[in-house]
């Protein structure tokens, strides 16, 4: 097909799009589209087919005879003009079809939505919860969506009070009463289980013929997926926030503590020859400076993880030396149990020695009365290893059992809750993965996996 | 007397941290002077030749790799040690290729500071060595 032919086609299907799909009166039209493929006909006989008046169909005609898709002549006998199909190519004739029948099946469409089945479907097959409630708050009708989300049978539901419904109801009944808008407000609705969901929910009188209310319309919305995504970005961006604080503080730190160190190595020669009680509080500050020091130094490898000093490190070895340098007390026993093979990685060695040290430490503190600490550690596959450490300790209650990773988070009396954000941090900031969960019996369990090639990012400016 | 003394500016916007550096270096047998950013740091080398020059890397007004280069244009072989208590590897790698001879990171040891000193005082070296010597 030539370029211009295509182009024509296109516009005669737009021509008749507008005609027969866009403007009222289309099944006129097509009607007379269609007796004309037959044969010849005049205006009187048109109108007598389409059982309209002869101005009527006189106007279709004239319609479609100025888009040129009929024409007029004279036949040799009669009196008034005939009107044949203008249309001549298969083609053409092709696209006259396609409109019709794309006519006809919106035609079935339309009497399909003007059906009360056809509201009912859409109301149904919606994955917003559909509720209606008429002025006395009681319920008068819920979609499938709104049982589900609300663990109610409707059949049970319906004609009664409202329970479930979403907090602070009454608020938007209020508002919407007063003519104002309720949109998107969030709230909670409750599950007949007992759970609470994040919801939104959108109110709308409905009114009757005299304007009156007569009940309201609620469309709610469960947002949970959305507000746990919402929580968990603000919950990074927080401990984001708290690393950056830290290091900057921590850089900040370094000068005033620089003059306390200088100040004391000053006094120590200049009181040289004083009494032991000057010494005693010289070592005490000395002390607790470099205690300080030791925190700060923390803080900065929480906010600039280094990619300097990887090295091979023996994960046996590491943890022997934890052990070693953790005060075990007498009532506890531990079980050191390596398996065979390299266990080696390559990271930071200092650093995996502190993520033990506390983990051991968090371990054998959470045992007071007692118990066993058992560290298992071996190679899972050919590139991680899986380092284990089971207490027998109290536990962790359960509603906290999500935060013992985050910064200041701490159930003991002594220490900042560093300790396993501090780890967590080191073993994720080489790829690695680090889980706690209450063991089935009592303590907990806390499970390191590795992998053997530094796969963590560092900033070394 | 005095006279004898080695010499050390020590250039930092703390002062607290520039006296008590001062002190102890003073009771080490050194005379120190101080100064508390980059200017007064030049007008001071260029009125006196100091032995070695303590340069804080962040001060206000010119920083402390900017202060470095104009002092190693007064004096060329200026024995200048860089002092940071910030992580500014950039700014420590620019001074170090620029002639500084090392850099202690805050808070630094005293002990560590004094062998720093001397050791540069003792045998000339070569920005190369001394930065191995610093590391």
């Amino acid at each position: 097909m030539s370029a211009s032919r295509r182009i024509e086609h296109e516009a005669l299907r737009q021509d008749l799009s507008y005609l027969i799909l866009g403007k009222r009166g289309g099944g006129k039209k097509v009607r007379i589209l269609e007796l004309l493929k037959e044969r010849p006909y005049n205006i009187n006989q048109l109108a007598k087919e389409l059982d309209v008046n002869y101005r009527t169909a006189m106007h279709h005609v004239n319609v479609l005879e100025e888009h040129k898709l009929i024409s007029r002549s004279r036949p040799p006998l009669g009196k008034g003009h005939v009107f044949n199909l203008k249309l001549r190519s298969d083609d053409e004739q092709e696209i006259l079809s396609e409109i019709m029948s794309k006519f006809k099946l919106s035609e079935k469409v339309l009497d399909f939505s003007y059906s009360p089945e056809f509201f009912q479907r859409v109301v149904e097959q919606t994955n917003d919860a559909v509720v209606i409630i008429d002025d006395r708050k009681q319920l008068f009708f819920l979609n499938e969506s709104a049982e589900r989300l609300f663990g109610l049978e409707r059949k049970e539901g319906i004609g009664n009070p409202i329970k479930m419904f979403p907090e602070g109801l009454d608020e938007f009944l209020d508002i919407s009463k007063s003519g104002g808008i309720v949109r998107d407000l969030e709230t909670r609705a409750r599950h007949r289980s007992g759970t609470s969901v994040d919801v939104t929910v959108t109110m709308d009188p409905i009114k009757d013929n005299e304007d009156k209310i007569v009940g309201y319309s609620m469309i709610v919305r469960d947002i949970t997926e959305r507000k746990q995504l919402e929580r968990e970005r603000v919950r990074t961006e927080r401990l984001r926030m708290i690393g950056k604080l830290a290091g900057g503080v921590g850089q900040e730190l370094h000068n005033p503590l620089a003059s306390i160190k200088n100040a004391i190595y000053f006094l120590r020669i200049a009181l040289e020859s004083s009494d032991p009680e000057v010494e005693e509080v010289l070592d005490i500050l000395e002390a607790e400076t470099s205690t300080s020091e030791h925190i700060i130094r923390e803080l900065l490898d929480l906010a600039w993880p280094s990619t300097r000093n990887l090295m091979e490190v023996d994960i046996k070895e590491t943890l022997e030396k934890a052990l070693s340098e953790s005060e075990v007390p007498d009532n506890i026993e531990v079980r050191f149990r390596p398996e065979g093979g390299p266990n080696v990685v390559i990271s930071h060695p200092e650093k995996l020695f502190i993520v033990f040290f506390n983990i051991i430490s968090n371990a054998l503190e959470a045992m007071p009365h007692g118990g066993t600490l058992t560290i298992l550690s071996r190679c899972t596959d050919s590139d991680s290893v899986s380092i284990e450490f089971k207490d027998t300790g109290k536990g962790i209650p359960d509603e906290m059992i999500g935060k013992v990773f985050d910064p200041l988070f701490t159930t003991k009396a002594k220490g900042i809750g560093l300790g396993l954000y501090l780890s967590k941090s080191i073993i994720e900031g080489q790829g690695g993965i680090i889980k706690v969960q209450n063991n089935r019996k009592d303590g907990c369990d806390l499970t390191i996996t590795l992998p053997t090639v530094f796969q963590g990012v560092g900033i070394d400016g | 007397m005095d006279e004898e003394k080695k010499k050390v500016l020590c250039v930092d916007d703390n002062i607290n941290l520039c006296r008590t550096i001062s002190l102890v270096l003073g009771r080490k047998g050194f005379r120190a002077d101080m100064a508390r950013d980059g200017e007064e740091a030049l007008e001071k080398v260029e009125r006196e030749n100091y032995d070695i020059i303590l340069l804080d890397i962040k001060l206000p007004g010119i920083d402390g790799v900017e202060t470095l280069k104009r002092i190693r244009d007064v004096r060329k072989d200026a024995n200048v040690i860089m002092m940071t208590a910030y992580a500014v590897e950039d700014m420590v790698h620019e001074a170090l290729e620029e002639g500084a001879k090392g850099v202690f990171y805050k808070p630094m040891d005293m002990d560590e500071v004094i062998t720093g000193i001397e050791e540069n005082l003792e045998c000339d070296l070569s920005p190369e060595d001394a930065r191995e010597a610093f590391q």
